[in-house]
């Protein structure tokens, strides 16, 4: 199938320091992918700037092919066409992001009618069908509630309708539940799968929960020190780790099997962005390494069907 | 059923639109605006006089029945005067700050939004006109454009937006940078739109505070130059041009300047009411 979205090598500089490197994925019409990583493992950056939203100090170089069109060298004009439209974006700080002194069902019709033209009645119409869609209740009434009525959960609720409204193609999530009690984060989760479903959309998901990943995503990639160390089905890379990353990750979240025992960790921290270490950037805090680790960067190479692994010791990884 | 599980309803329903109690004070200063908005507005039906009729049988008269604020040198009813002289104060308290608001608002969205080079200069323009201080500027700018109404609305309008388009500068640069704004660039909408629609409506309230004390000032500016004769003109009734007929009779005829110094106290303290009333309203939000 032809994926949706390409992206090749992306990198981004900012300075001295490049915090992405080397970032390479693709995703399919209705595909859910999931981005793991640490906090400034560069997964927020990578999809700011697939929509050109980074500062302008940031110099981004690759490509990101959406339909024809490279997002990375379009200009402002044209992206802005798409921003929105053809793909939408979600965030962690819904309590924020939505504009304090206009109603809901107001923010609605405005990307209605800016996307699609639609005004008056049918825009309201709409409206209340969207919040109906992201089940807020008594979506009508609603509609001409402030952001400040509403809950944490509702307030995303109400800024996925309004990402919805110009039913994008593809919606680029960035933690859009950091920010949520667990029991509102489940279910906000069980809508984006549901909407995807629904509305045949994909979804980029950006997130430092691997349950999260594990209970939601098609895919994963696993993203370390701005770069993706692995990638693949869920199923594949949650049953057979192929990355000392991985594996370290998945070991360091509590289970069932080891109640009542000392959690595994990772030792150390992630590297500077403006000094990273030469070879495999996992490889200073990695029980696996060897001198090899240390000279050459890996590059993701394939691990069994539909799986890539940038670890040169994914064979002699015990499976998790 | 106990009256504690009563009133425990009441949790359950719709959150509740946030009420606002009007403090007394305002209510007192929007009490005083509305006596001098009908003066401004039906002055030929409150004044007891006309303005401008002359009684030689009557001058210079302390108050009394008949005059309650006295008459002038020309036996003027000095209440009628004073009427008739909201209506040129509250025109002045208008014009002096609708053309400042309304242009100092835009331009100030416009610079603090584009911010970069065309920041830099609009904060030189600033720096340079706020060294001059700001009676003396306007006092300048009529002594060439000429004295009258028209011209202190143009000398006042030409200063004072600066002052508008400051205050809304450093709104809007604090709300660029929230949330909502970057989500508006996300959803793909042009930078007009997120401006205008999105950072004005969060960013005006101080505007509108601002206004209503300039108002106050505007009056206080507007009669001070008509005092000195450099903005509104005799015989036209102006609280300023009455306090300035009366200079030369201050120790004989205490009515003439001390009624229209009174309404001048006044109107500022009513403006200056509401003001306030309106920033606490504001600060709720």
């Amino acid at each position: 199938m032809m994926p949706l979205l390409q992206v090749r090598d992306l990198a981004i500089r900012i300075g001295a320091a490049e915090p992405v490197d080397n970032v390479s994925f693709d995703v399919s019409p209705a595909e859910m992918l999931g981005i793991v990583g640490e906090s400034g493992s560069g997964k927020s950056l990578t999809l700011r700037a697939l929509l050109k939203l980074l500062p302008a100090q940031a110099q981004v170089r690759g490509t990101a092919l959406w339909q024809g069109q490279d997002l990375v060298s379009l200009p402002e004009a044209e992206i802005r066409k798409i921003r929105g439209r053809q793909i939408a974006m979600i965030y962690q700080e819904p309590m924020t992001a939505l504009d304090p002194v206009l109603p809901i069902g107001l923010q609605i019709t405005e990307s209605l009618k800016v996307h699609l033209g639609l005004r008056g009645a049918a825009a309201r119409a709409r409206a209340v069908d969207l919040l109906d869609r992201v089940g807020i209740p008594s979506a009508k009434r609603r509609l001409d509630n402030y952001p400040h009525e509403f809950s944490g959960g509702m307030r995303q609720r109400a800024m996925i309708a309004i990402s919805l409204a110009a039913e994008p193609q593809l919606l680029l999530a960035d933690e859009p539940t950091t920010a949520l009690d667990v029991t509102i984060q489940d279910q906000i989760l069980a809508l984006l799968q549901q909407l995807k479903d629904e509305l045949h959309m994909s979804v980029i998901l950006v997130t430092h929960d691997l349950g999260i990943v594990a209970g939601t995503c098609d895919r994963v990639a696993v993203m370390y020190a701005g770069r993706i160390q692995e990638s693949g089905p869920v199923t594949t890379v949650f049953r057979s780790p192929a990355h000392a990353y991985t594996l370290g990750l998945m070991r360091s979240v509590p289970d069932g099997k080891h109640a009542r025992q000392a959690l595994s960790f990772i030792p150390g921290s992630p590297p500077d962005p403006g000094a990273m270490p030469p070879g495999c950037r996992f490889a200073p805090r990695c029980g696996h390494a060897t001198a090899a680790c240390g000279e050459q960067a890996p590059t993701l190479r394939p691990f069994g069907a539909d799986h890539l692994t940038a670890c040169l010791h994914a064979d002699t990884l015990a499976p998790a | 059923m106990s009256s504690a599980a009563q009133e425990a309803v009441p949790v359950l329903a719709a959150p509740a639109r946030r009420t606002f109690k009007v403090p007394k004070t305002t209510l007192l200063g929007a009490a005083i605006l509305l006596l001098f908005f009908a003066c401004a507005a039906f002055p030929d039906q409150i004044a007891p006089y006309a303005p401008n009729k002359f009684d030689y049988r009557a001058l210079l008269k302390p108050p009394s029945a008949a005059h309650w604020f006295g008459t002038d040198n020309f036996g003027r009813d000095m209440l009628s005067r004073t009427i008739w002289a909201a209506r040129i104060d509250l025109q002045i308290a208008v014009f002096c700050t609708l053309f400042p608001a309304i242009f100092g608002t835009f331009a100030g969205c416009i610079v603090g939004y584009v911010g970069g080079l065309v920041d830099g200069v609009f904060r030189r323009i600033v720096d340079v006109a706020i060294t001059i201080p700001f009676l003396v500027l306007v006092i300048a700018i009529v002594a060439v454009l000429g004295p009258g109404l028209i011209n202190m609305y143009i000398a006042v309008s030409a200063v004072n937006w600066i002052i508008y388009a400051r205050l809304i500068r450093g709104e809007i640069i604090s709300q660029k940078r929230r949330d909502y704004a970057a989500a508006g660039k996300v959803m793909g909408y042009g930078p007009a739109r997120i401006l205008f629609r999105h950072l004005l409506p969060n960013a005006i309230s101080p505007i509108v505070v601002y206004w209503m004390t300039d108002m106050a000032l505007a009056i206080l500016l507007g009669s001070s130059l008509g005092y000195l004769g450099l903005g509104a003109q005799p015989p036209t009734s102006e609280w300023g041009v009455l306090i300035g007929d009366a200079r030369n009779f201050m120790t004989t005829a205490w009515w003439m300047s001390i009624f229209p110094g009174i309404a001048i106290v006044l109107a500022g303290t009513g403006f200056s009411l509401v003001g306030d009333g309106l920033a606490k309203l504001v600060r709720r939000r």
